[in-house]
């Protein structure tokens, strides 16, 4: 019997541990990557939480893991179909590929900020996003204040984006809060005599070492949390930022002119999956449209009743980076015994 | 933002033949700013304007402040949409955004409560014996300046700059809030992204100030100014406004509501006479304009001819930097006459 | 000035962008504990003076970090220092310290 092999989509995290747990089991895997590059958005992380582990000692084993896997990069799958136990992709620049399962871990987008007009991303430089400010803690983005300034004031705005019905996005997008926590610490240890303030709902701390991570930022950082979600942002004088938020602890408005404005910009799904009889189609999602299932339960029929089709990671809903590569690694184990089945 | 379609918020605006409706309050406060919209567009611009001196105020101000009941605001309205359909006109043109409102909304209502628009016939039929018709478009005045900002730029000579250093000038916009914010749809740039006065400094040569209490309120309010004891409550939220738009140093402000465009000019006065403070670097405060104020110097205009001494917060710092000349004799003298200039302020510098 | 009958009101918002009064960094050094507060409430629910003036630590522990120096000396008067919101409190703040301080603020702490 020959070799049974899977297509796995996206080459983020989930898509390259799968790769692995798979050819460490002995199936053979080809992946394609829509971007140029392997890695997702850890590529451009800078440091992880909780821990401030270097983004880059995640990602090496992950690709490591992948040496000698096919990967078929700048290549967007398209469409897929099955016929009988044999799966085919069709990718825009017209590759086609068959095999005995496809596993799609698309992974996430990020939220588009600019969708939020009222915090004027995109309209005054001092608004950023998340990602962004890792790109600035890596060197890859200059910081949008002078960087000798004596005490830059830094804001955060957790949940852009996320559990906002006018995004279209109930969901809470589960990393932003310790990200946002992490971050100001970042900022705190990097300029000294900075101020830091973080607008929140409410902190969701529901990782090992996270609340700790939050009493750190609170105690040794002097990080100030505001419990009030930000109205708007509006430009103050010589390119510094204004924001108003209610102090809803304090039951008063209050304002306060920054530096810098980090939005802590949600997940969102980065595919939309359409099935038609024997075709899925991936496309574009729209507003509201979910994420492709839930972890445990939810699960979309075609999925269930479609063998040979499995979806790991963030695609089926936000996910921190250990998440994800637990995840591809549990769903690898089931693409592996639906092989076993078949052969 | 790519998924905003900016046709949306374009608002059609007829090119001729307008029936004009004027303010109750604004000849008292910008005397010349109406008779300057009418000049303009009839001698600059060549178009047909009628008005009937018979016509009266909307009445939306003592509407808004729950004094005038619904079905007389109706019967007022159909009786100035008679005197529109007996001239034979069918584009209302209104000068007040209080009155732009209450059109607006009287239409609206009528469209859905038919009955509503069969009792005001009956109404104004009993108290009057007149009929009328509804307006094909109803339009303000900044509508209108807007909408010919090009043509009057072709024949201006000014530009909103400043005639020495060469740089924009720093123009606050307030749009007032029964402009667009009741009926997005009826104004340039919707209740969110008001164009219609930005888009004028814009075109004109000047930079649109966007400080953090842009879209606060002017602090007119109807109710909360109407009665004394409530003015500071007006007073206050202008102070809001000139606080956060101070540091800015604008060289101006345009307002196109005459409530917005009477407080932001008088509050001044009184809150430097109430603070000893003024908004502006040498104590003078901060020239307001309306729009056909504005389009008037555009049109070289002669500044007293205009009713700009009439302003509280005085406009030649202003005149200087757009480099329009002006008579400093002429500023109080009526018919030839020497008037007797106002008494003045003890803090605001005029 | 004119008496028009009316005054201007000052603004409700709390201001941020003033730097903490010199006397709460040294009420925060001198009593550390003041930091961990989580505004959790639990201290105001038990609080003997609560039940009849508007007595809530946690709302003092904020006025001092929002700046709100006189505001915070006028309403931790209506403390009785019983202590038994430092009973329940989870985060184990010196909070009798803290009252302590916090009333006599510009008296025992003056810079």
């Amino acid at each position: 019997m020959s070799q049974q092999k899977v297509a796995i989509v996206g080459a983020g995290p989930a898509g390259l541990q799968a790769a692995a747990t798979l050819v460490s089991l002995g199936v053979s895997v080809e992946i394609f990557e829509r971007n140029g590059s392997p890695g997702g958005h850890l590529k451009q992380w800078h440091a992880l939480f909780p821990h401030f582990q270097n983004a880059t000692h995640a990602l090496n084993p992950l690709l490591n893991g992948v040496k000698g896997i096919t990967m078929h990069l700048g290549s967007k799958v398209s469409e897929i179909s099955h016929n009988g136990n044999t799966w085919r992709l069709l990718s825009d620049d017209g590759l086609k590929y068959e095999s005995d399962a496809v596993l799609l871990t698309t992974g996430f987008n990020l939220f588009d900020a600019s969708r939020k007009e009222e915090y004027g991303y995109g309209v005054y430089p001092g608004v950023v996003t998340s990602a962004q400010l890792e790109e600035m803690f890596n060197g890859q983005r200059p910081w949008p204040f002078d960087k000798s300034l004596a005490a830059p004031k830094i804001g955060f705005v957790h949940c852009v984006g996320s559990r906002d019905v006018k995004c279209g996005n109930r969901f809470c997008s589960k990393v932003c809060c310790v990200t946002a926590v992490k971050q100001a610490i970042e900022i705190r240890k990097r300029f000294s005599d900075s101020a830091v303030t973080c607008f929140y709902m409410d902190l969701r701390m529901y990782g090992l070492g996270f609340e700790e991570l939050y009493h750190e930022a609170q105690v040794n950082h002097q990080v100030q949390f505001i419990r009030g979600r930000l109205s708007e942002a509006s430009p103050a004088v010589s390119g510094k930022i204004q924001v108003k938020a209610e102090d809803t602890l304090m039951g008063r408005p209050l304002k306060l002119t920054l530096d810098m404005l980090v939005l802590m910009v949600g997940m969102e799904p980065a595919v939309k999956l359409t099935a038609q009889n024997n075709h899925l189609a991936l496309g574009k999602p729209g507003f509201g449209d979910g994420f492709m299932a839930d972890r445990e339960l939810n699960t979309p029929e075609y999925l269930q009743v479609t063998p040979g089709l499995f979806v790991a990671g963030a695609c089926k809903g936000p996910a921190s980076l250990p998440d994800t590569i637990q995840d591809a690694k549990a769903v690898s184990v089931d693409v592996y015994n639906f092989l076993k089945t078949k052969s | 933002m790519a998924n905003i379609s900016w046709k949306d918020y374009e608002k059609r605006v007829p090119d001729d033949h307008f029936f004009y409706v004027r303010s109750c309050i604004r000849q008292t406060f910008f005397p010349g700013a109406e008779t300057a919209l009418l000049n303009i567009l009839r001698n600059e611009l060549g178009k047909d304007v009628f008005e009937d001196s018979r016509h009266t105020t909307c009445t939306g101000i003592g509407y808004h402040s729950d004094i005038i009941p619904l079905e007389t605001i109706m019967t007022m309205v159909a009786r100035q949409l008679s005197l529109m359909t007996e001239a034979g006109y069918r584009n209302l043109l209104v000068s007040c955004v209080t009155s732009f409102g209450i059109y607006l909304e009287m239409l609206d209502m009528w469209k859905h409560f038919p009955e509503k628009l069969e009792q005001t016939r009956d109404a104004l039929r009993k108290t009057t014996g007149r009929e009328f018709e509804l307006p094909q478009s109803v339009v303000h005045a900044s509508d209108v300046v807007f909408h010919f900002r090009n043509e009057i730029l072709k024949r201006s000579s000014v530009r909103l700059m400043n005639c020495k250093s060469g740089e924009p000038l720093k123009v606050v916009e307030h749009v007032g809030c029964h402009y667009a914010k009741i009926f997005p749809h009826e104004g340039f740039g919707g209740a969110e992204f008001p164009s219609v006065l930005s888009g004028l400094v814009e075109s004109w040569g000047g930079t649109v100030v966007d400080y953090p209490e842009r879209r606060h309120c002017c602090g007119f309010g109807f109710r909360h100014y109407l009665i004394q004891e409530n003015r500071g409550y007006s007073v206050s939220n202008a102070k809001v406004k000139f606080e956060s738009m101070a540091p800015f140093q604008p060289d101006f402000i345009v307002a196109n509501c005459p409530g917005c465009a009477m407080f932001l000019d008088k509050w001044q006065y009184t809150l430097a006479e109430m603070t000893g403070k003024t908004f502006s670097a040498h104590g003078h405060g901060i020239p307001v304009l309306t729009h056909e104020e504005l389009a008037g110097l555009m049109l070289g205009m002669d500044p007293w001819k205009l009713g700009l001494q009439m302003h509280q917060v005085q406009v030649e710092s202003l005149l200087d930097k757009l480099g329009i000349l002006y008579a400093p004799i002429e500023k109080y003298r009526l018919a030839g006459v020497d008037i007797k200039p106002p008494a003045r302020p003890s803090v605001l510098m005029v | 000035m004119i008496n028009f009958g009316y005054t201007a009101s000052e603004s409700r918002h709390i201001d941020m962008d003033e730097r903490l009064h010199p006397a709460i960094e040294k009420m925060l050094h001198r009593e550390p504990s003041l930091k961990e507060c989580i505004a959790c409430g639990r201290c105001a629910a038990v609080c003997t003076a609560g039940y009849f003036t508007g007595m809530q630590f946690y709302r003092l522990n904020l006025m001092a970090h929002r700046g709100l120096i006189n505001e915070m000396k006028q309403a931790a008067r209506a403390c009785m220092l019983c202590g038994k919101c430092q009973m329940t409190c989870p985060k184990g703040v010196n909070i009798r310290h803290g009252v302590l301080l916090m009333s006599q603020i510009t008296d025992v702490l003056d810079v």
